[in-house]
């Protein structure tokens, strides 16, 4: 298995809160890597520290090139897309330059953007501030897939979606999946089994787990240890 | 009716200068949230360097002018990179550490100035145009505050269809709004933040330049002086935003023009300029505590 990403002993310290505790992640090439967790374990700590976005003590890989030094733009151009939790749409800015403002190459895919996201061609002129928190969320995935990425770090793509809007989201990712590596954070542990294949579990700022996604939502008590869920069973 | 139309064109000229003052200010803040009590010290470089060229280039053309002008805005921008990369870059997200060194930076080069040119004010040889009036509704209307007016008024043009136009702009819009994910897209915005300091170090020293002409002289006081009322003037605009600042540097400067005129007239009152328009300050904060653009 290629490792893609490596984070190896990510310490992160805000406002005095030892937030992450050596935390270690390996995304292996291709697929999805469901990154789990409780509330506050970490996880979206975890994607900030990767991209430099907080402190943090740890060393961060890309393809083998070590890149802990790297400033957060620098890592982007790398390669690693990110889609924040809560979508952070520039929403003074309309849909197109929102999408505009996220262009690294001299060719952006909007061709292929559009194709996914239709509606986003229909309202490029709206205020991006003024679209539903589902449409916000294509403008986050959208600004992302204009470019090449290598790994796409994504963040609760699905909170506060309406299920109709979260099952279409789901959708997207399995299909950009095929494309490039994710690392999704995903809380809604039914959204990310049709999708990952492996996972990382975060438990108080440590790594509790780390294989196949599987093999960790086939152990309930585990399932329950570590992410307080009881998984209803998987449907046909 | 003269009365009111001087007092009117000089209270927009006045504006004028305050809004290239605060048009800076308003930027830095909004896209760094850096508070430069150093944004005076660009104001009179650029004061001083243009009565440096005008003293010593001979003639009175409007050459000798334009290369004050342009020496002005060139001294404005370097030292404002010069402070950011320099003072402000070590310091981000370390707000208070900025503003004490922003404020240590005013005061050293404000002595610096006084050092060299001393403490008095210098005449300033403005062009012969500049010092003729233009007759406006009857009103003699000096030039200079014309020249402010529509100087303010192109700084305004310029900096809208720089923001609305460019990608820099772009970047400078997204980033007063969430610096992180601009990063976040892969965009340094490290340049973003240096080239907002030059540029607002530009139309300081612009109007540091048209100050000269404004008041007709020069002195090592100016820029921090200015810097009071622009700092008012951002706060009535509201914090970040250029359209505030325009509109708050004109009511800044018709409120304090008229209250100083019939202040005097009426109450023998010369100061009331400066009580009138700390009244419209208090009144914004209270009905609009985050300014007119701010919203409530």
């Amino acid at each position: 298995m290629t490792a893609l990403l490596e984070a190896q002993d990510l310490h992160v310290v805000l406002a005095g809160s030892h937030i992450l505790r050596g935390v270690d992640v390996v995304v292996p090439e291709g697929g999805v890597t469901a990154l789990l967790g409780r509330n506050g374990a970490g996880k979206t700590t975890t994607l900030r520290a990767i991209l430099g976005l907080v402190p943090r003590a740890g060393r961060v890989r890309l393809g083998g090139r070590d890149v802990s030094r790297a400033s957060t733009h620098a890592m982007v151009q790398a390669g690693i897309g990110y889609v924040p939790e809560g979508r952070d749409v520039f929403a003074g800015l309309t849909v197109a330059e929102n999408l505009r403002l996220a262009e690294r190459t001299a060719h952006p895919r909007y061709d292929q953007v559009y194709e996914i996201f239709p509606e986003l061609s229909a309202r490029a002129s709206q205020r991006a501030g003024t679209l539903s928190g589902g449409q916000q969320q294509m403008v986050a995935i959208a600004r992302a897939l204009l470019n090449p990425n290598r790994i796409l770090l994504v963040d609760e793509p699905t909170k506060g979606l309406a299920p109709r809007v979260v099952a279409r989201v789901i959708e997207i990712l399995a299909a950009v999946s095929r494309e490039v590596t994710v690392l999704l954070v995903e809380q809604n542990l039914a959204a990310a089994r049709g999708l990952a294949r492996h996972a990382i579990v975060l438990d108080q700022g440590t790594t509790v787990y780390a294989g196949g996604f599987a093999e960790f939502v086939g152990d309930r008590e585990r399932v329950h240890r570590h992410l307080g869920v009881a998984l209803a069973p998987a449907g046909p | 009716m003269s009365t009111i139309v001087l007092l009117g064109i000089t209270g927009l000229g006045l504006g004028g200068l305050y809004f290239l003052m605060a048009s800076g200010l308003s930027l830095t803040y909004g896209l760094l949230r850096v508070l430069n009590f150093a944004h005076g010290v660009f104001l009179t470089a650029g004061a001083y360097t243009a009565w440096l060229i005008v003293s010593r280039m001979g003639g009175t053309g409007p050459t000798r002018f334009a290369v004050a002008v342009l020496g002005a805005l060139v001294v404005g921008a370097a030292i404002a990179a010069a402070v950011e990369v320099t003072l402000i870059r070590p310091l981000y997200r370390r707000h208070i550490e900025q503003v004490l060194a922003t404020v240590g930076v005013a005061l050293a080069l404000g002595a610096l100035a006084q050092g060299i040119f001393g403490a008095d004010p210098r005449p300033v040889p403005v062009p012969p145009w500049m010092q003729g009036v233009t007759s406006v509704l009857g009103a003699a209307v000096p030039n200079s505050r014309l020249v402010t007016i529509a100087a303010g008024a192109v700084v305004l043009g310029a900096l809208g269809a720089f923001l609305r136009l460019t990608r820099w702009g772009l970047i400078v819009r997204a980033g007063v709004e969430n610096r992180e994910m601009v990063q976040a897209l892969g965009i340094d915005v490290q340049r973003a933040f240096t080239l907002v300091f030059a540029l607002g170090g530009v139309a300081a020293a612009l109007g540091g330049v048209l100050s000269d002409g404004y008041f007709g002289t020069v002195d090592p006081a100016r820029g921090t002086a200015m810097l009071i009322y622009a700092f008012v003037v951002v706060v009535i605009g509201g914090l970040g935003s250029i359209a505030g600042s325009a509109i708050a540097a004109v009511l800044v400067g018709l409120i304090q023009q008229f209250a100083n005129y019939y202040g005097s007239v009426w109450w023998s009152f010369p100061s009331s300029g400066d009580l009138a328009v700390v009244l419209l300050l208090v009144a914004v904060l209270l009905v609009r505590p985050r300014g007119l653009a701010g919203g409530v």
